[in-house]
């Protein structure tokens, strides 16, 4: 359906263009994205493949406003991150990751001197409002969705590290985020809680509606996405549809 | 004495009143001789001359000023009956006497004149001087012999301040020792990885032990160093500054004593090898394969914790007791134990007590503050031990500092009492004859007088006495302490002390003035001349007109030399004498101040060393949590809210422990003032005083010294990128 929509880039749930990154200068320099064009559909599970330092967390940082591009444009949910070498300023890009993006790392993805609970409501105190009776509704079905009602008054190390993960999980939906992005949200687990965690994700897109891009170098985790993004020396090097 | 032509100086004090033209000077004060001989003659003229013979004196500048007296003008020197006059021909810089005479004239006094030695130059011997008929009751001194004595004198002096100023330096030590060793303690727990992979690859625990020892030492010797080098500076730069400020100030050369260079290099390695003692033996419980585990909070289930928390109730609860009864039987030594193991016993339960405080302060603000104030709340508590190390060098400062303040305020409290006791009156002007009754208006209007009031009297016969003042007193405030007679009783006459004693019936007093008479009770009133009695009875006994103007000064710092020297030139105006103890009220309250800031100076030198150590604790705090906050970042927090994390994390560990401090602090000033204090002053008494202004400054002073401490490692934390914090490894 996207390939009929005449502008990708308006209804796009993250859209990138001419993106480049690069670290250093002179004969230092390093280009870890090297023009990326990209469109991440909405209500999809995007995965983003390729091998060590081929520039796909790199490219996940730009797309999810923690670092900022060297040039190029990128759009995420109707907000303009960067375009022509100009960025939005530290605050703004801070503002819009609370309101619009949801994080789900591969390690220390929750504070340990908080309990999951307070984990998972983290960002509703930081963006200092109050959940509303909407939220709090919403909250209590995705911690039933991910199983986590009992779990709720540990803290981090009294968990295993699939329910941390899926703690992690709970409170990148929390905010009913534009789009969730996941860096190797599978890399420190054993078999079964990645493939545990992978179906939470999996069920985020088609119960919830959410969108999710996910980072991982690891080929059986890709394949519960719907679209796979291959990335080889900061380009794209193919881009699969409909692989699910 | 007259004969003495040989180069002398005797060397005397009187404490007697001095006063030109009916001001006087305070109550007494001390007067010295001047040798007319240049040779034995260190004072220095502000303006004038130096006496050249009898009938000539120098005045002290400061003292000039407050008696309105000008070179040319007369001084009278000496009680009632005992009089010595002199022409001021100089002034001078003397920091000991109101007024210097020639010897001759000092002699004349009868009483109250103390001559501690007589000083011969010039050849002379003493012997000569005995053979030239010196008054007995000195001592005969050569120069150099004076000299020598009076130089120890001083260094004796010199040796007490330096004694003091080791004292605190100790305390300062004690709070190095607490910063350091916990410096250690996060360092070797940032460390723990490296170490253990040190014993996994063959390292012994001793081996480990010792690779951690050696680093203090070799950090202990290079701060010595330092130390020393800047120190020696700071010397040198501030002798060099006062010299060129003040080119005739008192000090010598900047100079190094090499015992004490050394013994002072020595002591900084020593105790940055005791402060390593405890964290390196930690080092040595690494199991090889625990390198991954992180640091944990003390559990007070575990052994370790049981016993530090259990000796500190002990040492608590005993202490508490210590100090109960010490306070009691009034002794010195069993409040110093008491103190010290108390305070022992609150540092060993730092680890409960501190988080449990900061826990409660923080749960209301975090409503107000927010997710950073929360966050950084939870941040204070999560290691503990850590938190209450941290706390201890700040808790130290704090508490030695209440005690003091409290101490102080308590003391000056009861010195203030027995001064109102003495002098319930400020100054009075008073006149053998009416005095006009624009006195007290244009005494109202001087700076730094809060309230005057003219007094009406007459005078009377007394048996025994002759003719006194009669007096009614004003009533209204002006009278400190309410004394009794400010507001008189009918049938009741208040006596000046002096009078009081040549009175032979000292129960009763019978006045007569033109064949009118009272017959009334006497009660003593000291501080007061003449007698008082109610307004009835001075209206019965006939002819009463002003005769006094009682005066109360403020107690704000106006400067209580010019508002005597105000009141002195009303006085010479109206023709009336002065007596005032506001010169003498203001220099007894100037002393207490300088020790109380000089304490509190020194002491806070321990504040800074513990403030560092807040701002070394959070540095590495913040080193340690690279990766939380770059999640934070991510999830939404702003810059400005990760600072705003971290300095309330700060403030709040330096006032909660600043709160703690100041009670604790206000405890032990409780009991020392009850222990110490009020059996040294039976009379008067002492209450405790808690000057809520200056505690309150002492905690404005700690949350300002832990946003301080936050902001460089605030600055560092909200300059990552959270990008390179998630890659941080």
């Amino acid at each position: 359906m996207t390939s009929t929509t005449p502008d990708p880039v308006r209804t796009a749930a993250a859209s990138a263009r001419g993106l480049t990154r690069s670290y250093g200068s002179g004969a230092t320099r390093v280009d870890a994205l090297a023009g990326v064009d990209l469109d991440i559909t909405t209500g999809t599970f995007t995965a983003v493949v390729g091998p060590s330092g081929s520039g796909k967390s790199t490219l996940m940082h730009c797309l999810a406003g923690l670092d900022t591009p060297t040039s190029g444009t990128v759009v995420v949910g109707g907000t303009e991150l960067a375009a022509d070498g100009r960025a939005l300023d530290d605050a703004a890009l801070t503002r819009f990751r609370r309101d619009h993006v949801g994080f789900v790392f591969q390690a220390f993805n929750l504070l340990p001197m908080l309990t999951a609970e307070q984990n998972v409501v983290l960002p509703f105190e930081l963006a200092g409002r109050r959940p509303t009776s909407q939220d709090r509704e919403w909250q209590s079905y995705v911690v039933d969705v991910l199983g986590l009602r009992d779990r709720m008054g540990h803290r981090p190390s009294a968990l295993s590290g699939g329910q941390q993960q899926r703690v992690a999980v709970a409170r990148a939906l929390v905010t009913r985020p534009d789009i969730v992005f996941a860096d190797e949200p599978t890399g420190n687990l054993d078999s079964r809680s990645s493939a545990d965690v992978l179906g939470v994700l999996r069920r985020s897109v088609d119960e919830l509606g959410q969108t999710v891009v996910m980072v991982t170098h690891d080929e059986g985790a890709a394949s519960h996405a719907d679209e796979v993004v291959v990335i080889e020396d900061g380009r794209v090097a193919d881009h699969r549809r409909g692989v699910a | 004495m007259a004969a003495l032509r040989l180069p002398t100086r005797v060397v005397a004090t009187a404490r007697v009143p001095v006063s030109s033209s009916g001001t006087r000077a305070g109550d007494d004060v001390a007067v010295g001789t001047v040798a007319t001989d240049a040779a034995l003659r260190p004072e220095r003229l502000t303006s004038g001359r130096f006496p050249t013979g009898p009938g000539q004196a120098l005045v002290a500048s400061d003292r000039a000023a407050a008696l309105g007296v000008r070179v040319g003008d007369e001084i009278v020197v000496g009680r009632a009956g005992d009089t010595v006059t002199a022409r001021v021909v100089g002034l001078t810089r003397s920091a000991d006497d109101a007024a210097l005479l020639t010897w001759p004239d000092l002699a004349r006094l009868r009483g109250d004149t103390l001559v501690s030695a007589v000083v011969v130059g010039g050849g002379a011997t003493p012997a000569d001087v005995r053979a030239a008929g010196l008054p007995d009751r000195a001592g005969v001194t050569s120069a150099e012999d004076f000299l020598q004595h009076r130089a120890q004198e001083l260094t004796r002096g010199v040796d007490a301040v330096s004694a003091v100023l080791l004292g605190f330096a100790a305390v300062a030590l004690f709070v190095s020792v607490l910063v350091i060793a916990n410096t250690f303690s996060v360092l070797l727990a940032q460390r723990q990885r490296e170490l253990a992979l040190l014993r996994c690859v063959g390292a012994s625990r001793q081996q480990v032990r010792r690779s951690v020892r050696t680093e203090a030492l070799v950090i202990g010797m290079g701060a010595s160093t330092l130390a020393l080098a800047v120190g020696t500076g700071l010397g040198h730069l501030i002798v060099t500054v006062v010299h060129a400020v003040a080119p005739g100030a008192p000090v010598g050369e900047a100079h190094v004593a090499p015992a004490w260079a050394v013994g002072g290099w020595v002591l900084g390695v020593l105790v940055t090898l005791l402060a390593s003692v405890v964290p390196s033996r930690r080092t040595t419980r690494i199991e090889p394969l625990a390198a991954l585990r992180p640091l944990g909070a003390v559990d007070p289930r575990t052994v370790a914790g049981a016993g530090r928390i259990g000796l500190g109730l002990v040492l608590a609860a005993g202490g508490t007791a210590l100090l109960a009864l010490a306070a009691v039987v009034h002794s010195l030594p069993v409040m110093l134990l008491g103190g010290f193991a108390s305070f022992g016993g609150l540092l060993a339960l730092g680890p409960v007590v501190v988080p449990a405080c900061i826990r409660a302060v923080a749960a209301p603000l975090g409503r107000l503050g927010g997710a950073p104030t929360r966050l950084a709340a939870a941040n204070a508590c999560r290691h503990p031990r850590r938190t209450a190390a941290t706390a201890a060098s700040l808790l130290v400062g704090t508490t030695l500092v209440t005690g003091l303040v409290v101490g102080s305020a308590s003391v000056r409290g009861s010195v203030v009492g027995a001064m109102d006791h003495d002098h319930p009156v400020d100054a009075v002007l008073s006149s053998s004859r009416p005095l006009a009754p624009e006195v007290a208006e244009r005494v109202r209007g001087i700076d730094g007088v809060v309230g005057a009031a003219p007094v009406r009297g007459t005078t009377a016969r007394a048996a025994g006495l002759g003719e006194v003042t009669v007096l009614g007193a004003p009533g209204g405030s002006l009278a400190r302490g309410a004394p009794a007679y400010a507001r008189p009783a009918a049938g009741t006459a208040y006596v000046s002390p002096a009078l009081l004693n040549e009175m032979a019936d000292q129960r009763r007093i019978r006045l007569v003035r033109d064949g009118r008479a009272v017959t009334l009770r006497a009660e003593p009133a000291p501080g007061v001349d003449g007698v008082y009695v109610a307004s009835a009875e001075l209206d019965r006994l006939g002819g009463a007109s002003t005769r006094a103007v009682w005066v109360r000064g403020s107690d704000g710092r106006s400067d209580a030399d010019d508002v005597v020297a105000a009141l002195g030139s009303v006085a010479r105006a109206s023709g009336a004498d002065l007596s005032e103890s506001l010169s003498d009220r203001a220099y007894v309250l100037l002393q207490l101040d300088v020790v109380l800031y000089t304490v509190v100076g020194l002491l806070s030198i321990a504040l800074v060393i513990a403030l560092l150590g807040i701002a070394n604790t959070l540095g590495l705090s913040v080193l340690e949590r690279g990766r939380e906050h770059a999640l934070l970042r991510a999830l939404g927090l702003t810059r400005g809210q990760l600072r705003r994390m971290l300095a309330a994390e700060a403030v709040l560990l330096a006032v909660v422990t600043g709160a703690i401090g100041i009670a604790v602090g206000a405890a032990y000033a409780s009991v020392g003032v009850a222990a110490v204090i009020a059996p040294a002053v039976p009379d008067t008494g002492v209450h405790v005083v808690v000057p809520v202004g200056q505690l309150g400054l002492v905690l404005l002073l700690a949350l300002v010294a832990g946003l301080a401490a936050c902001l460089l490692p605030a600055r560092r934390a909200a300059r990552t990128a959270p990008a390179a914090g998630l890659a941080l490894e």
